[in-house]
This record gives C-alpha cells, sequence and structure tokens, in this order.
C-alpha cells in the first residue's frame, strides 16, 4: 500500500471514525499466541559513505517478548566486494558488529557485495549491489494554513528527480535536530518517484507525499510543523528492489492497526539471507548510496 | 451446443403445438386489490387436477388444462383466498385481486396448498422475505435493514458489522449477484457496511437463493439476491414515510392512469453530518458526511399483452472534508423491462438494463495542487427470456443475456506544482453471454424436476494492452514478460462454460419432501480486495488471459418437514461446495493503481460443506425462526499457508440466530433476535524481530488464518407502537424502540498488533460496536 493510498486510507478511517464516533471502541487485550521457533536475524542495511559501518546479529523472540533480543556475539561477520577485498566486522557488545572505516568505505554505486556470515558453524550468505541515488536538489519550506492533515505551520519538502528506467528504489530518512524520524508511520519508500511498481511514475521529481514525509507525524498521524531555527536533513538511500519489498511488507504489517476494519492479512517479509544448512533466518542486507541535505527552517 | 438449444426449442415448440388443440389455457395476472402491486408467487390451485401452479416474478400465471369445469383456488398468504368456478370450453384470462385480510391472522383459513410450500415447492435453499417481515425486525439506529435481515438465515453470514456485503454458504461477497430489478447492484452498501443501498419503501419482495440455482440465474459462484421493488399503487395516491437517528424517508405513489399506469418515488437521507458537527475541530466544521439514495419506477399497461416498467435507482455516499478533500461513492441503474405475450402460453420479458458503480477520491482545492482519482465499472445488457406453459405440471424456460462492459480501474491524475502526473490504469473492456434452457416438469403431485443448461461466454476485449507475465516462486510477483496492444472491441482472450443444473423434489407425504440439486456456476468478473472488510475503493476486474472464470459446483440435499398444519416449517439441507480459479493476493500486493495487478494475483482451490437447520413458526401471535449452520470453508493456494488448505477468512463453524416477533395486541409489537456465532478466522504472528530499530511481526509457520477471534454474541430488541386503529382515517403512524445490541457486548471485529513506545509490542480488539445502541423512528402511511 502507498501512501496516496494511506491518504485514502486516512480519510476512510477518518470518515469510518465519525460515522462510529460515539461506539466503535479499542482495548488492549492479553492473549496467548503460538510459539515459533527463533531464527537468526540479520540486520545489515550499510552504506556507501566513509564512516564506520554496522551490522547486528541477533535472534528472534516470541512476538509479546519486550525484552531485548538475544544477541548473537561470537559470529565471525564480513563483507566481501566482488573485486575480493574483505570487509571484516568486529563484536561490539549485544550482537553489534562494526566495520572500522579509516577514511575509506565500502565502495560506489556498480559494486557488487556479498554479506557472510559464520554461526555455530553454518555460513550464511548474502548478495547485493550499490545502486544509484539521485541527489537532492533542495528542501523548500512554506508556511501552510488551512489545510487538512496539517495544522497550520511551516511545513518542509525536498525534491530530487527520479532517474529515467524503471525499477529505482529508494528508502527516504529524515532527521529533525539530527534525531531520525523514526515512527512507523514515517517510513517513506519510493518505488522510481512514486509508490510502488504498477504505478509507473518513472524520472519525475517524487510526488508530493513522497516529498511531505519529511515532516514529523503525531499520534494522530497529521503532520507536525517545523518551528524557526530547526535543523532538517533529508537523505535517500538507494536500496534493492528485494529490499523495498521487504521494507513495504514489514511498514504495511507495522501499520497494519491503523487501517481498522480494513486490515490485510499478516505477511511474513522475505529475506535476502539464506543458510548453508537451510537454518530459519530473517532480516536483510542492503547496501546503500547515501545522497543527502540538510536545512535550517526559516520562515 | 446452440444446435442441441435449438432442437431442445424446436421439440417443445411442436410438442406445444401438438397439445394445443386439446387443451385450452386459464392465464391472467395476480394483484393485490389495495394497491395494484403484482403479487409474486401467488398460488393457484385446480381441485380437480390436485395440482397447481404459481404466479411469476411479474404476477402473471398461465395453465393450460383440457376442456372441462374446474374450481380454481387463488391464494396468497395474508390475502382472503378467492375461488372461481370456470367452464372451460376455451382460452380465457382471469385476472385476479386479492383483499389483504383484515381478520387476525390466525382466523384466516387458507388453502392448504398454498402454505405447504416449504414442503410441496421443487425450489430448495432458497429463501424469500417479504418486506412486512424485514419491517418488523429490531434494527440498527431505527433502520430497517434489508441486508442485515438475510444474515439472520441459515447459510449467510457476514465478517462483522460495518463490513460491506454478505457472505453465503463460505463465498466471499463477490460471489453474491444482487439484483435490483434485474439490474446488477455492485455495491450493496451505505455507510461501508452499515447500512444497504435498499430503501425499504420501495422494495416489495426480496429471495436469495443459494443453492440449487436454475439456469436463468448465472454470472455470480455463491448467490442470487433478487430484490423487486414496488410498482406503485395504481388505485390511489399514497406516501410512506419516516423519521429515524439516521435517515428519514419519503415514498411517493400513484396511479397516473388509474389500473394501467402508476408509479413510486422513494428517496432516503442521512444526516450524521448534522449530528456529529459538535464533535468535529474547525478544520472539519464543513464536512459532508451523508448519504442518500433515490429510487423511482413506473409502469405502463398498454393492454392485456403488454406492459412495461421502467425503474431506477441512484445512491451516494459523500465525504467532503471542507474543499481539501472529497471522497464518494455510489451505484447507478437504469432497468427497462418489457412483458409481452406472445400466446396466453408464452410469457416473455425482455430486460435492458445499465448499471454502473463508481467512487472518486480528490484531494487538494488548488488547480497546480490536487490529486484526483475516480474508478467505475459500467454495464449495458439485454437479456430476452421466455416461459412457455405447456401444461400445469410442464413449464419451459429459455432465453438469454448479453452485457459489454466497460472498467475504469482508476483514472488518477496528480498536479504538483503545475506539473501534471498522470497514474492512471487504462480501460479494460469485455463481453460476456449466455444462453439457457431450463424445464420444469411435475411428474406427478410428488415427484418434480427442473433441469436445465446454462451456456456462458465471455470475450476480454481490447481496446487496451494484454500482458505477459513470467513464473515465479509460488507467493511472489510475477514479473512482466511483454505487452501486446489490442484495438477497440478485438478478442484477446475468450473464456466459455457450460453449467448444468438440476433440482428435483419427491414429496413422502403432504407434510414431508426430500429434496436434492446440483449447479454448476461460472463467474467471469472478480472483485479485487485483499481487506477484512471490503473497502468502497475495490476494483472489479475481469477474466482476462491471465485470470481465469470463476467455477463452483454445488451439491445439496435437503429434507423438508411442516408440523401441526403447516404452521411450523422445519427444514435441514447438507451442501457440499468445491471452486476452482479462486483469487488470492501475493504477500505485499498492490491492488491499487497498478497497471501489473494481474502478476499480483494468485489462484487456487476451495471447498465448503455445512449443514443448515431452520424452524419457522409461521402462525399465532408469537412466530419466528430459529436458524443454525454448522460449516467450514477453505481454501488451498499456492504460495500461502504453505500451500496446505486453510479457513477462509468468513469461515465460520457455528453461526446460530432466532429471530421472534409477538403481537401483544392491536397496538404493540415486540421482536429480537439473538445471534451466537463462531470467531472468523485470522492471522496472528509468532515472533517478532528488530530491523532498523522497527519491531517486525512474523510468522513462524507462514501459516495463514491460524487462530480464531473469539466468539460473537449480540441481542437486539424492539417494540413497535401503531397509532390508534381507526378505519376511517388515512394517516396511519407508528413508533419503533430499537435498542442494538441490549448488553453491550464489546464484540471484535478484529484483533491486530502494534508497537508502542520502547519496542512494546500488544494486541489490540477492534470492536465496532461497543456499546448498546438505543433509537427511535417515526413511521408514517398516508
Amino acid at each position: 500500500m502507498s501512501i496516496i493510498k494511506m491518504d485514502w486510507k486516512k480519510l476512510s478511517a477518518l470518515s469510518f471514525i465519525i460515522c462510529v464516533l460515539l461506539t466503535s471502541c479499542e482495548d488492549v487485550i492479553d492473549l496467548e499466541l503460538e510459539e515459533g521457533s527463533s531464527a537468526l536475524v540479520v540486520d545489515a542495511w550499510v552504506n556507501d559513505l566513509p564512516q564506520n559501518q554496522e551490522i547486528y546479529i541477533r535472534r528472534s523472540q516470541p512476538y509479546f517478548d519486550n525484552s531485548n533480543p538475544p544477541a548473537i556475539t561470537d559470529a565471525v561477520v564480513s563483507v566481501i566486494r566482488d573485486d575480493g577485498l574483505r570487509f571484516d566486522f568486529v563484536h561490539q557488545g549485544d550482537g553489534r558488529y562494526v566495520w572500522q572505516a579509516q577514511g575509506d568505505s565500502l565502495g560506489v554505486v556498480g559494486n557488487s557485495y556479498q554479506l557472510e556470515i559464520q554461526v555455530d558453524g553454518e555460513l550464511f550468505s548474502a548478495q547485493t549491489e550499490i545502486f544509484r541515488v539521485p541527489v537532492i536538489d533542495s528542501i523548500g519550506v512554506e508556511f501552510r494554513e488551512n489545510e487538512l492533515f496539517f495544522d497550520d505551520g511551516l511545513y518542509a519538502q525536498f525534491y530530487a528527480r527520479d532517474f529515467e528506467g524503471r525499477g529505482d528504489t529508494y528508502w527516504i530518512k529524515s532527521y529533525k535536530n539530527d534525531s531520525l524520524l523514526d515512527k512507523t508511520q514515517e517510513i517513506n519508500l519510493a518505488f522510481d518517484a512514486g509508490f510502488d511498481a504498477g504505478t509507473g511514475i518513472d524520472g519525475l521529481v517524487f510526488i508530493p507525499p513522497v516529498r511531505e514525509l519529511v515532516n514529523p507525524l503525531d499520534e494522530d498521524l497529521l503532520s507536525v510543523p517545523y518551528e524557526a531555527g530547526d535543523r532538517l536533513r533529508v537523505e535517500i538511500h538507494s536500496i534493492s528492489n528485494e529490499a523495498f519489498n521487504f521494507m513495504e511488507i514489514a511498514r504495511d504489517q507495522i501499520n497494519n492497526g491503523d487501517n481498522g476494519i480494513f486490515s490485510i492479512p499478516l505477511a511474513n517479509t522475505r529475506t535476502n539471507v539464506t543458510g548453508q544448512n537451510g537454518s530459519d533466518v530473517l532480516g536483510f542486507f542492503n547496501v546503500a548510496a547515501i545522497t543527502s541535505l540538510s536545512a535550517v527552517i526559516e520562515e | 451446443m446452440y444446435k442441441t438449444l435449438l432442437t431442445a426449442i424446436i421439440t417443445v415448440w411442436f410438442a406445444c403445438s401438438a397439445y394445443a388443440q386439446q387443451k385450452f389455457t386459464i392465464s391472467g395476472y395476480i394483484k393485490d386489490a389495495s394497491n395494484g402491486e403484482t403479487l409474486i408467487g401467488a398460488n393457484i390451485f385446480i381441485k380437480e387436477l390436485a395440482s397447481g401452479v404459481s404466479s411469476n416474478e411479474y404476477g402473471f400465471y398461465s395453465i393450460s388444462i383440457p376442456e372441462g369445469s374446474y374450481q380454481l383456488e387463488y391464494s396468497y398468504l395474508g390475502y382472503q383466498t378467492v375461488v372461481r368456478d370456470v367452464a372451460l370450453t376455451e382460452n380465457i384470462t382471469i385476472n385476479v385481486e386479492f383483499d389483504p385480510e383484515d381478520i387476525q391472522i390466525e382466523e384466516i383459513v387458507i388453502a392448504a396448498e398454498a402454505k405447504d410450500r416449504n414442503v410441496s415447492d421443487l425450489e430448495m435453499s432458497a429463501n424469500t422475505m417479504d418486506i412486512q417481515t424485514i419491517q418488523k425486525m429490531p434494527t440498527l439506529l431505527g433502520e430497517v435493514e434489508v441486508l442485515r435481515s438475510i444474515q439472520l438465515l441459515p447459510g449467510v453470514s457476514s465478517v462483522g458489522e460495518g463490513a460491506s456485503g454478505f457472505n453465503v454458504r463460505g463465498g466471499s461477497i463477490d460471489q453474491n449477484l444482487v439484483l435490483l430489478d434485474e439490474a446488477p447492484v455492485y455495491n450493496s452498501s451505505h455507510l461501508f457496511g452499515f447500512f444497504s443501498v435498499f430503501n425499504p419503501d420501495a422494495v416489495k419482495d426480496i429471495k436469495l437463493l443459494k443453492g440449487g440455482i436454475p439456469a436463468r440465474y448465472g454470472g455470480r459462484l455463491s448467490s442470487i439476491l433478487d430484490v423487486r421493488m414496488k410498482e406503485g399503487n395504481n388505485k390511489k395516491f399514497a406516501m410512506n414515510g419516516g423519521i429515524g437517528a439516521i435517515f428519514s424517508r419519503l415514498s411517493i405513489e400513484a396511479p397516473i392512469v388509474k389500473d394501467k399506469s402508476s408509479f413510486i418515488v422513494a428517496g432516503r437521507r442521512s444526516y450524521i453530518d448534522i449530528l456529529a458537527k459538535p464533535f468535529l475541530n474547525e478544520e472539519l466544521e464543513d464536512s459532508a458526511l451523508n448519504f442518500y439514495d433515490l429510487t423511482i419506477k413506473t409502469n405502463y399497461k398498454f393492454s392485456e399483452k403488454d406492459r412495461i416498467y421502467l425503474s431506477g435507482y441512484v445512491g451516494r455516499d459523500n465525504f467532503g472534508f471542507g474543499d481539501q478533500a472529497g471522497f464518494n461513492w455510489g451505484n447507478r441503474t437504469l432497468t427497462f423491462r418489457w412483458n409481452h405475450l406472445f400466446s396466453d402460453r408464452l410469457f416473455s420479458n425482455l430486460t435492458l438494463y445499465t448499471s454502473d458503480y463508481d467512487y472518486r477520491i480528490n484531494f487538494g482545492d488548488e488547480a497546480d495542487n490536487k490529486f484526483d482519482w475516480d474508478a467505475s465499472i459500467i454495464n449495458y445488457s439485454a437479456k430476452p427470456e421466455f416461459s412457455l406453459f405447456l401444461s400445469p405440471t410442464n413449464l419451459v424456460r429459455f432465453g438469454g443475456q448479453f452485457i459489454a462492459y466497460r472498467f475504469e480501474p482508476g483514472n488518477a491524475i496528480g498536479v504538483s506544482e503545475g506539473e501534471v502526473l498522470d497514474i492512471s490504469v487504462d480501460n479494460k473492456y469485455a463481453l460476456e453471454g449466455g444462453l439457457f434452457f431450463e424445464n420444469e416438469i411435475d411428474f406427478n403431485p410428488n415427484f418434480s424436476i427442473n433441469y436445465g443448461l446454462r451456456w456462458s461466454y465471455f470475450n476480454f476485449t481490447g481496446k487496451g494492452l494484454a500482458y505477459t507475465f513470467d513464473d515465479a516462486p509460488p507467493g511472489t510477483r510475477r514479473p512482466l514478460v511483454e505487452s501486446t496492444f489490442f484495438d477497440q472491441w478485438e478478442s484477446i482472450k475468450q473464456h466459455n462454460n457450460f453449467e448444468p443444473r438440476l433440482s428435483v423434489k419427491a414429496q413422502l407425504n403432504p407434510s414431508q419432501s426430500i429434496k436434492a440439486s446440483y449447479n454448476r456456476m461460472a463467474q467471469y468478473i472478480h472483485l479485487i480486495s485483499n481487506t477484512t472488510a471490503s473497502t468502497p475503493v475495490d476494483i472489479w476486474q475481469p477474466s482476462t488471459n491471465n485470470l481465469r472464470p470463476q467455477i463452483a459446483d454445488q451439491l445439496a440435499l435437503g429434507y423438508f418437514q411442516n408440523f401441526q398444519n403447516n404452521s411450523y416449517e422445519f427444514s435441514t439441507e447438507v451442501y457440499y461446495k468445491k471452486y476452482t480459479n479462486l483469487l488470492d493476493y501475493i504477500d505485499g500486493a498492490d491492488i491499487l493503481l497498478n497497471e501489473l495487478l494481474e502478476g499480483d494475483l494468485l489462484d487456487g482451490i476451495g471447498r465448503s460443506y455445512g449443514v443448515e437447520f431452520m424452524l419457522e413458526k409461521k402462525e399465532g401471535p408469537l412466530t419466528g425462526w430459529l436458524s443454525y449452520t454448522l460449516a467450514r470453508s477453505e481454501r488451498k493456494i499456492e504460495g500461502i499457508n504453505n500451500g496446505e488448505w486453510y479457513p477462509s477468512r468468513f469461515d465460520q463453524t457455528h453461526n446460530l440466530s432466532i429471530t421472534g416477533f409477538y403481537e401483544l395486541n392491536d397496538r404493540w409489537t415486540f421482536s429480537s433476535n439473538f445471534v451466537l456465532v463462531s470467531g472468523t478466522p485470522t492471522t496472528f504472528p509468532t515472533n517478532r524481530f528488530l530491523q532498523q530499530g522497527f519491531v517486525i511481526p512474523h510468522n513462524a509457520f507462514e501459516s495463514r488464518n491460524n487462530v480464531r477471534i473469539p466468539v460473537y454474541h449480540r441481542l437486539d430488541i424492539s417494540a413497535t407502537l401503531q397509532g390508534k386503529k381507526n378505519k376511517e382515517r388515512r394517516w396511519q403512524s407508528e413508533w419503533v424502540f430499537s435498542i442494538y445490541n441490549v448488553y453491550s457486548k464489546r464484540n471484535p471485529f478484529s484483533i491486530f498488533f502494534r508497537q508502542k513506545e520502547n519496542r512494546r509490542t500488544e494486541a489490540v480488539r477492534l470492536s465496532v460496536i461497543g456499546n448498546f445502541i438505543p433509537s427511535v423512528s417515526y413511521n408514517f402511511k398516508f
């Protein structure tokens, strides 16, 4: 589901809420869930910037287990570039493995990589490459008033143009005063300049709902305006099509509760990591190229 | 096939003319004397032959019998029986007008033949409900509800309050052919699923066919819901109206030319927006939140042989948020029908209709920054049908249907800073056809059979692109290989099916019978919907070169018994259904504005089976029924649930409902209904894992619908107070007091999972109705 589709969903959810204004209710309940076996979880989203890169190796846990996930502390983790260069990730505690950059980076657009993780005698591996990413031309700020889903105030948009040719996929991340907008509804994915493969919006400036999701959302999913003096940084990460599918399913699942009676069935994400012996594994390996632009919000 | 059908028709014709020399025909129309409405399913019984016929959907009947003297009994429940003595020496016309019963119902003496239909009729898996019964049921917010009423019948269910449509014998909502005066209605709900689009003031009669579906019906797998509108009072001016918590209604009917022509206009409008206003913030103050519908029908009788009807419906739900955004949807239908008698034995009806459903969404009020999105399904159809009354025990029907479709899956245009972006999905076109032959024979009063065959045909045509996809692992998106352009009406892919139908009745004695039926149904258009409740933006999609027509075979066997002089009716049926080419979706499917939608669709097989019981008390101050269904509905689709069988979203193991009416005296009537339903299946996660700081749910077994939400139960009650009975006065009124969900049960619609701060995960129960809902409404008649 896409964001305009999310907008219509907001609209219908809003319509629906008004209809059953006085009677509809949500209650947090206790529930027994079936227990599935714990799987290895690879959280390997690294990038081309000349800075330290992190990979997390942990395990999955029962759905209602709110403790920290079990960490794998004795894995051997490395990323191997297509020219044979090997980047070793060293365990730093709690399943966090780090490659220390010394002014260098994992590579550039066009490089391809193999992730190798040795755990309990089994080799887990994944392949990917660094895809192209467009530059951000500008960040615009305007005062908006009397708009649906926007309180009156200063709102930003970023402007960048997707490449010609279908099938470029991106994850756009925004930082307000250096902290990442990390609400589940703030996950901002783009397929070419639009939301998904089917719409075929290619080679254009990113469409408005993508551009506008650099503004934080509040609890009711209404955009929160910036104050003058706030800093905004926008990053575009190029991700593989498989990574896009992974995150699209993840986002739709995490936010499924917002859909009320129009929820979709539970679906599992699809990993690109495989175990030599076929052991259960979850998570994803992606190497992104990143472009970014910062701005200070002014009236 | 054409040949077989032609041969059959010719044979019948010959048979007809051969017999014609020895027999004469009595035919005519049956009506209600008070308002001139034709009566569907009235009984005509010939004492001397101990056999009878009933009036058809247009109130017409015809009996061909040898010369002689006969006594004919015309009967219809709730009306005084009419007896006519006939010396039959030539073809004659007898039109009968019934007077509604004034006396108390228990005093009525009606010919037994009229009341034993449960047992004696060939039809099984069928329920009819007159509007008087529906009007007596408890309501949600005071609104009489056609679709909610049928959910109290065995084999009919819904996934929950607010969900649109209904599920019949384990089928999805798009497998019901909902007909309003013969025109299909593509979205039968107002306000998501809370109310149906049918204005009770304009409805005469509804009939639901769940199985044993005769050959004259086709196009959907699970059921036919045939809603017939009133023709309009052709005796005198009449007005009906009501004021409720949600709607106001008004209908006017009157003769145009007395006994020849009449009309009815019925309208409703909701005023939720007015009620909701205090709860809306400033931004939403100018919101429009309403829905309305308007039903118009008129008819003209040219002669005893020719009569035409014109009926139309327009309804719309309208949500507008200031001038910032709008969201509206609705159906329109227009039906023209011409009843013509070729002879007093050959009745024909030609229906021409057009029907469409569309929705529109828009954001933004500036020319430079806006988004407009609309979608629709439009169809035009011609449907000639013939009924040949060979003898009182032999009825032949034949005919055909032709439909032309235009699908507009999405016209979407965004304008951003003046830059125009067109993300529309191309229109699709298709032609559908059908030919049928059906023969109903009563070999003797105890053994009857209806056999038939329908041949259906579908042609997916240009103009547009036809896509070819490559294979992909089960459950994943299939990549596009190539697309080919086709011109307007150029055939891309043709489908056709033979659909045999058979119903048999064996009557053991006057109060017991056994019935059996088989039907095959084919469905060529599909509602694309992967949400729990279907949304108004779900689109209809034709069968294509990638998407095959859905097929269902159903076998049903039933036992029927009446007790105590037909005052109690009992029936039980078992059924088994097998489906092929059922639709489902890959994980992460994009079903809206997706040119390559077909690459995201999966197909598989399904089965449903069950046993249904119904016990109805028809007479006395206390009436009502008890319905119970034990059923299973399952799917098997490559790429879902590891390719194993799993219960469908609308699988309900137990479904019990009790509906009762009690007439205390002339003025007070009470009614109540209680429902108890197994929770529907849903999929729960088993595990969670972290990815870039987000907690992602995961089902380690890759299973679908692995758990059930808790049991649903609810009690509703209502009381109706009639105004003081005064025959002289034309103005009559009543107050209806209702409480929906009397004991405030928070029935779950669904259970969903979410993550809160600090990655805390929790389960949330969503109840659409969380409280009891009282309401009062006032109805009047003039």
